[in-house]
């Protein structure tokens, strides 16, 4: 009997990843990416490499799913793939020289992703509340920033944070406070 | 090395050293003996002590209430042990401003939360047959390699 992978819970995928099978991989990559994509982008790095990043970091998964012992930790293993290789790529950034681009075709180089809300008045505060948002997130230092993505996009529990960014619960109980105390000083005009 | 009385000038050098109690037995107990006898300088003593206790007590304060949102932060997020929960929900019973303060967190979980989803909502990237794809070429490669070099 052929089953349908797509009604695998994560944890059944993961083992039949490890024993290698590629249709479970590939559903895995299909559920994740987006969420890859998602900490790219609130993580605040450049518009242009968050798909080239996403990709990169999905391939490692790809790559690397066999040495992961227990799927259970799969979410802080995750994570720890995705801080570790946006630092790499701050690293990187520093060591290179900036360049310039020569083409006036700033169009190009703008990343929208498509909003599609019922109503054009809504649809006018939810951009607002989100690039509010966006901005307020990248103003935090990095690790406030990462302890609150982990937590309120990923719904991380504070002992995942803690695997995936090496430190101790205590560590990340404050990070996630201190980060919400700054948004909430951030985003005081937009919350009622 | 001080020698014999202190004089007023040596007290207004050694007198922050004094508040923050950095100094020697010998040299405290002189700094007191010469506040003791000498009214103007009891009375700059007496302002910058104050002075101090006051940015400490701010500080004191302001590290109390840190550990208070703190807590209500992790309770949002339901990351407290049972008897915490409980402490908390008695207290919330009792002060206006501690309501506030937890409803405040949750808005702000809740703008975020709602943010995410619908930011991404009809995202589609299909990124899963490139990498496998390139998950195929990778042990092509590997096993091209492994066999030249056998």
């Amino acid at each position: 009997m052929k089953y349908n992978i797509k009604n695998n819970n994560l944890d059944e995928l993961i083992t039949l990843a490890q024993k290698g099978d590629i249709e479970a991989l590939e559903e895995i990559i299909r559920r994740q990416q987006k969420n890859v994509f998602a900490t790219l982008y609130y993580l605040d790095a450049k518009p242009d490499e968050i798909m080239d990043l996403t990709q990169e970091i999905l391939f490692k998964v790809a790559k690397n799913i066999k040495k992961l012992k227990n799927p259970r930790t799969f979410k802080s293993w995750l994570n720890q793939i995705i801080i570790n290789q946006f630092y790499d790529t701050l690293r990187k950034k520093q060591k290179t020289i900036k360049k310039v681009c020569l083409d006036n075709d700033e169009e190009k180089i703008k990343f929208e992703i498509p909003d599609f809300a019922s109503n054009p008045y809504q649809r006018v505060i939810d951009k607002e509340l989100e690039r509010a948002i966006k901005n307020s997130i990248h103003k935090l230092p990095d690790p406030f920033k990462i302890a609150i993505i982990m937590r309120e996009l990923q719904g991380m529990s504070y002992e995942e944070i803690a695997k995936a960014t090496n430190c101790n619960i205590g560590t990340v109980k404050s990070r996630i406070a201190r980060a919400r105390l700054k948004l909430q000083e951030y985003l005081k005009p937009y919350m009622s | 090395m001080l020698k014999g009385n202190l004089t007023c000038e040596d007290i207004s050098r050694l007198i922050i050293p004094y508040i923050d109690d950095k100094l020697s037995a010998n040299k405290r107990n002189r700094v007191a003996l010469h506040l003791r006898n000498c009214p103007f300088c009891m009375e700059k003593y007496r302002i910058i002590k104050s002075l101090f206790d006051s940015i400490k007590n701010k500080h004191l304060e302001r590290a109390k209430k840190f550990r208070q949102y703190r807590l209500l932060s992790a309770y949002c997020d339901n990351e407290v042990s049972q008897y915490t929960k409980d402490k908390i929900e008695s207290s919330l019973a009792l002060s206006c401003d501690l309501v506030q303060r937890t409803l405040k967190i949750n808005s702000l979980r809740k703008a975020l939360n709602q943010t995410f989803e619908a930011k991404f909502a009809n995202l589609e990237l299909g990124l899963e047959k490139k990498v496998i794809e390139r998950l195929k070429n990778d042990n092509i490669i590997y096993k091209i390699k492994n066999f030249f070099n056998n």
